[in-house]
């Protein structure tokens, strides 16, 4: 029989929450009068996030290294929704901050730049194909295995028990888990994602990444990650608990273009694209 | 200054040049304070070697450090195997390939 996941995670009570800015940053961007000042200070609240907002917003990968020393300046410059971005992205790294090896030796360090490598390739399709929601796929990216850190965080028996059975049997860790479990990392993320009130592009890049439909809602941002995450296993970024490269779905690749895009180009701009988010690794 | 290999990498060393990734970029300035746990970072970036401060000992051999061209294939074709004969997969395989053979010349 399946071990129970998804009903074990829903009772436990010390399940990570997004700071209270982000959803008064929501409130704040859907009315067209707020001003740049009125964002800042809801930034600048949480005296933490606010700093590394800005260690962010002056990194090379949002390409104004050391010229922002304000969040109401970082705003002009960037615009509100890339500074709301920016906030999300720094609210999740502080959420499941932790290095090392787990105790159950579920490389960590692995996993996140994993993570960051398909939030990156996931940023440089989106480029490639002319996409316009790229600071979108880069989250997307990023957080598509959160369900792994969720399970070996709080399921680490049952977690571990998936990682020795991929090993063994040399397939994917989702393999595993659709076998072993009840729920896989997709649907144990997708909780997450739902509990964080996180936009439904988002919530669907990391329920379906592993077999995203034409027919689900935001479908070329789940397409986008999926073909993210085979090309960094491919290129050895990191590790996202199997030593596998699953197969691209027909569609994706079809829905992508990818057979008018040239495949070496994507390759060295995803390795641009990755070393430039680099500055990410420091904040796990 | 000395050339280290990443993996011998000892907490408190300190950096004489700044660590560049293969895209040019720069990963690690000059004088960053190196430890074990950053030195098995830059392995994960697949960085072989760093300049740090100290007297040249010996240069370590950086052959020793890159992959031969088959164990890179077989490396790679263990984590195609089975997805292979897969639609588009054996264009992907053979991109990341040349990708990471050229990688490793450099």
């Amino acid at each position: 029989m399946a071990i129970p996941i998804l009903k074990n995670i829903e009772n436990i009570s010390s399940i990570p929450t997004l700071p209270t800015v982000i959803e008064r940053l929501t409130r704040l961007l859907q009315n067209p009068k707020t001003s740049a000042e009125e964002v800042g200070k809801a930034i600048t609240t949480d005296q933490a996030l606010a700093s590394k907002v800005l260690k962010l917003v002056n990194s090379a990968f949002y390409g104004f290294p050391g010229r922002i020393s304000t969040i109401t300046h970082a705003i002009v410059i960037l615009g509100f929704s890339t500074v709301k971005n920016i906030v999300l992205t720094a609210s999740i790294f502080d959420a499941f901050r932790g290095k090392g090896k787990d105790r159950i030796g579920f490389d960590l360090e692995g996993f996140w730049l994993h993570s960051i490598a398909c939030g990156a390739a996931s940023l440089s399709i989106a480029k490639q194909i002319g996409n316009t929601e790229k600071e979108e796929c880069f989250i997307a990216g990023l957080i598509h295995d959160l369900g792994k850190l969720i399970m070996c965080r709080y399921l680490p028996k049952e977690f571990n028990l998936a990682l020795k059975d991929c090993s063994d049997k040399e397939r994917l860790l989702y393999e595993s888990e659709l076998e072993l479990f009840s729920e896989t990392h997709q649907e144990v993320g997708g909780f997450l994602t739902e509990r964080w009130n996180l936009p439904v592009n988002l919530q669907n890049a990391v329920k379906y990444h592993h077999n995203p439909l034409p027919t689900h809602e935001y479908y070329l941002t789940t397409a986008i990650v999926h073909c993210a995450d085979i090309l960094v296993r491919a290129m050895d970024f990191g590790n996202g608990g199997d030593a596998k490269v699953p197969a691209v779905s027909e569609h994706v690749w079809k829905s992508l273009g990818l057979d008018s895009i040239d495949i070496a180009v994507l390759l060295e701009s995803i390795q641009q694209e990755v070393e430039r988010a680099s500055v990410f690794i420091q904040l796990t | 200054m000395k050339k280290i290999l990443v993996e011998n990498i000892e907490d408190g060393m300190v950096l004489a040049r700044e660590v560049c990734g293969s895209g040019g970029n720069v990963l690690l300035i000059q004088g960053t304070k190196l430890s074990t746990a950053l030195g098995h970072r830059l392995q994960n970036w697949g960085i072989p070697s760093v300049f740090v401060e100290g007297e040249e000992v010996q240069i370590e051999e950086e052959n020793t450090v890159s992959v031969s061209p088959e164990e890179l294939k077989s490396q790679l074709m263990k984590k195609f195997s089975r997805v292979i004969n897969k639609p588009h997969m054996s264009k992907i395989f053979s991109a990341v390939h040349n990708y990471r053979l050229q990688k490793n010349n450099k």
